[in-house]
C-alpha cells in the first residue's frame, strides 16, 4: 500500500485555490509547517498570516479577516481547532456564518500516531457537527484531501476539513474527483449489510467486504466524506433494501458519522445500526496498525462484527 | 463639545428607556462607555457612511465588551443606521437588537461579540485584513478592563504587535469594576499600562468622560506608528448618581421610582 501526506495535500489544495483567487489567506498558529506550507509562504507572503501559538485568537482573527471579504483558511490540529478554539469557532465564525475554512490535522487516533491522546482528534467531528452551519468534510487519502481543500473555497460559509498525520494510506486512484456532498460506493456484492465509512479506514473496510463476500454475505460499502450535511437522497438510496448497517470510523462512536447515520436511519428507515470506532474511551501512542488492532478497527474486527450482526 | 455632551445625555436617556422597557440589560457598563462611543460616532473619529453601512473603505468599530450593546444600539439609532422604530425591540423575540451584538442581523454592527476577549482578536484580524487589502481604514476595539483577564486578549495583543498593526486602536473602558465587584477584589487586571507596554503596545491615557481629553488621545493614537491602546479612566454607571460606582448596577433593572429619578437626572443637564 502506498503512503502519501494528507497534510501536504492541504497545502497543495490551498495553492490550487490561490492560483485563481488571491483573497485566500492562510492563517497559522505556528501550524503552517504542519501542512508543509513553505510554498505558500514563499510564493504568497501577503496571503499568509502567522498568529503565533494562539489557537483562540487565530480562529477569531480568521473571523475578522473574513469580515473584510478575505477567504481565510485556519490550519491547526483537529483537537485544538475544535476543542481549544471551539467557542470562537461557534460564536465568532459559525454564528455569523463567516466564510472561514478550518483544517484539523491529526484527525483520529491513527493520524495522531505516536503523539498520544493529547494530539489526537477523537471527538472533532462530533463537536463541529453539533454547531449549526458548519460543513464537515473528511476525505480518505491525499489525492482526495487536495481536491477537497481546493473545493471547500467554493462552499459558502464555514467548513471543517479533517486531515491526517502526513503518512496516510492512498485509496483512490489519482484521477478520482472529489465533489462535496456526494457519497461514493466502493464495494457492492449485495444488500445484507451496508457499511458507511470515512477517512483512513476505507482500505480495511474494503478488504473486510471481500472476506464477507467470500463467505456468501452480500455487502455494500459507501464512503461518506461529507458528513454534514448528509446527502439524504443518496443515503436513502444506499439504505434501500439493506438488511443492517455498520458505520466504521476513526473517531469516538459518539458524535461522528456513526451518530449521524443512526440519527438519519431512525428518522427515515429504522433498522439495526452498529457503530464501530473508538468505544467512548481515550486511545494512546502507537503505530496506526497497533492502534487499530488494540481498539478494534481491523479488517478482522469488521468481519466479526458483520457476522455477529447477521446472527443476532 | 457642548453638542457631544448633549448627545451623550440623549444616548444615556435612550439606554435607560430601552433597558427599562425590556427590564433587562447592562446599564452600568453602557454608561461608563457612553462618552467613548459618542466621541467615536459623533466626534468625527469614525469614517462611516450612514447611508451605506457596508462601505468597504469605512473604519471599523468592534464592541468587544459586547454586553454594553444598548449604548452601541442607541448610537447606531441616532446615526440613522438602525431605524428609530426599532428602539424598543432590544432583547425581544424577532428583534435585530440581540442581547449581545450580532453582525449578521444588525446593520452597523461590525462583529458578533459578547464572549469576552473575542472582539479584540477579531479586530486584530480586521486590521490585518485591511492592510492585506491595502486599505487605509482604521479599526477601533472597545474592551472592558475586567475583560483583560481573558487569555485571548494577550494572544491578540501579541499578534497585533508582531504584525505592527498601527491601524488598530484599542480603547479600554477602565471603570475598575467587573461583574463580581472591584477588579482588585475579583480577577485582577493591574497594572494595565505596564502590561500593555510589555506587549509593545503604545499607551495613552485619558479621562473617558471628558471629550476634549478623549478626542486628543484618539488623535494622538493615529500617529503613534504602533498598535495603540487608549486607557480611558471611567466610572461605572456614570451619569446617574445612585448608579455610579455601585456594582449592583452591572446588570440591574431600575424600579419605577429609580427610573423616574434617573430620567430626571438626565433631563437637559449635561454630565
Amino acid at each position: 500500500m502506498s503512503i502519501s501526506s494528507t497534510r501536504r495535500a492541504v497545502s497543495e489544495g490551498i495553492l490550487d485555490a490561490l492560483e485563481v483567487d488571491k483573497s485566500v489567506v492562510l492563517v497559522s498558529s505556528d501550524s503552517a509547517l504542519v501542512i508543509k506550507a513553505q510554498d505558500i509562504i514563499e510564493e504568497y507572503p501577503e496571503n499568509y498570516v502567522e498568529m503565533g501559538i494562539s489557537e483562540q485568537a487565530a480562529m477569531a482573527a480568521s473571523a475578522g479577516l473574513a469580515s473584510c471579504g478575505l477567504k481565510p483558511v485556519y490550519v491547526s490540529y483537529a483537537v485544538f481547532a475544535t476543542l481549544r478554539a471551539c467557542e470562537q469557532f461557534r460564536n465568532a465564525v459559525a454564528y455569523p456564518g463567516l466564510d472561514v475554512k478550518v483544517v484539523g490535522a491529526n484527525g483520529g487516533m491513527a493520524s495522531g500516531e505516536r503523539e498520544g491522546v493529547t494530539h489526537q482528534g477523537l471527538e472533532d467531528i462530533g463537536i463541529v457537527r453539533t454547531i449549526p452551519g458548519i460543513t464537515v468534510i473528511s476525505p480518505s487519502d491525499a489525492g482526495q484531501v487536495r481536491k477537497a481543500a481546493r473545493a471547500m473555497f467554493d462552499i459558502p460559509g464555514p467548513v471543517y476539513l479533517r486531515t491526517g498525520s502526513g503518512r496516510d494510506p492512498d485509496f483512490w486512484s489519482e484521477d478520482t474527483d472529489f465533489i462535496p456532498g456526494k457519497t461514493r460506493s466502493f464495494f457492492d456484492s449485495g444488500s445484507d449489510i451496508v457499511i458507511f465509512a470515512h477517512g483512513f479506514v476505507l482500505s480495511q473496510v474494503k478488504s473486510a467486504c471481500e472476506v464477507l463476500t467470500e463467505k456468501g454475505i452480500g455487502v455494500k460499502a459507501v464512503e461518506v466524506a461529507t458528513i454534514k450535511p448528509l446527502n439524504e437522497k443518496e443515503m436513502l438510496g444506499h439504505l434501500h433494501g439493506a438488511g443492517a448497517v455498520i458505520v466504521v470510523e476513526d473517531h469516538n462512536v459518539i458524535g461522528g458519522l456513526g451518530s449521524a447515520v443512526t440519527e438519519f436511519v431512525c428518522d427515515n428507515c429504522p433498522k439495526k445500526v452498529v457503530r464501530m470506532g473508538l468505544n467512548d474511551r481515550f486511545s494512546e501512542s502507537g503505530s496506526p496498525e497497533e492502534l487499530y488492532q488494540k481498539y478494534g478497527l481491523t479488517e478482522k474486527d469488521i468481519v466479526e462484527k458483520a457476522i455477529k450482526l447477521l446472527q443476532d | 463639545m457642548t453638542e457631544l455632551k448633549e448627545m451623550a445625555r440623549l444616548l444615556r436617556r435612550d439606554v435607560l428607556e430601552m433597558v427599562m422597557d425590556i427590564k433587562d440589560g447592562h446599564l452600568g457598563p453602557s454608561f461608563s462607555s457612553m462618552e467613548i462611543l459618542t466621541a467615536l460616532y459623533f466626534g468625527g473619529v469614525l469614517n462611516l457612511d450612514p447611508d451605506n453601512p457596508d462601505w468597504e473603505d469605512r473604519d471599523r468599530f468592534v464592541l468587544s465588551k459586547g454586553h454594553a450593546c444598548p449604548a452601541l444600539y442607541a448610537a447606531l439609532i441616532r446615526t440613522g443606521v438602525i431605524p428609530e422604530t426599532e428602539k424598543f425591540t432590544l432583547r425581544y423575540l424577532n428583534s435585530r437588537l440581540q442581547g449581545h451584538p450580532d453582525m449578521y442581523k444588525t446593520p452597523g454592527v461590525e462583529a458578533t461579540t459578547g464572549p469576552l476577549g473575542n472582539g479584540l482578536a477579531m479586530a486584530v484580524g480586521m486590521a490585518k485584513g485591511l492592510k492585506i487589502l491595502k486599505k487605509s481604514s482604521r479599526v477601533y476595539a472597545l474592551t472592558g478592563d475586567g475583560e483583560l483577564q481573558e487569555g485571548i486578549i494577550w494572544e491578540a495583543l501579541t499578534a497585533a504587535s508582531r504584525h505592527s498593526l498601527d491601524n488598530l486602536c484599542i480603547l479600554i473602558d477602565h471603570n475598575r469594576r467587573q461583574s463580581g465587584g472591584l477588579i482588585s477584589d475579583v480577577g485582577g487586571s493591574m497594572p494595565i499600562r505596564e502590561k500593555l507596554e510589555a506587549f509593545q503596545i503604545s499607551c495613552l491615557e485619558c479621562d473617558g468622560h471628558d471629550f476634549s481629553d478623549l478626542l486628543r488621545a484618539l488623535k494622538d493614537a493615529e500617529s503613534s506608528g504602533k498598535p495603540t491602546a487608549v486607557i480611558c479612566h471611567t466610572v461605572k454607571g456614570k451619569g446617574i448618581d445612585f448608579m455610579e460606582d455601585e456594582n449592583s448596577w452591572h446588570k440591574r433593572v431600575p424600579t419605577a421610582e429609580e427610573f423616574e429619578a434617573g430620567m430626571k437626572q438626565l433631563e437637559g443637564v449635561t454630565v
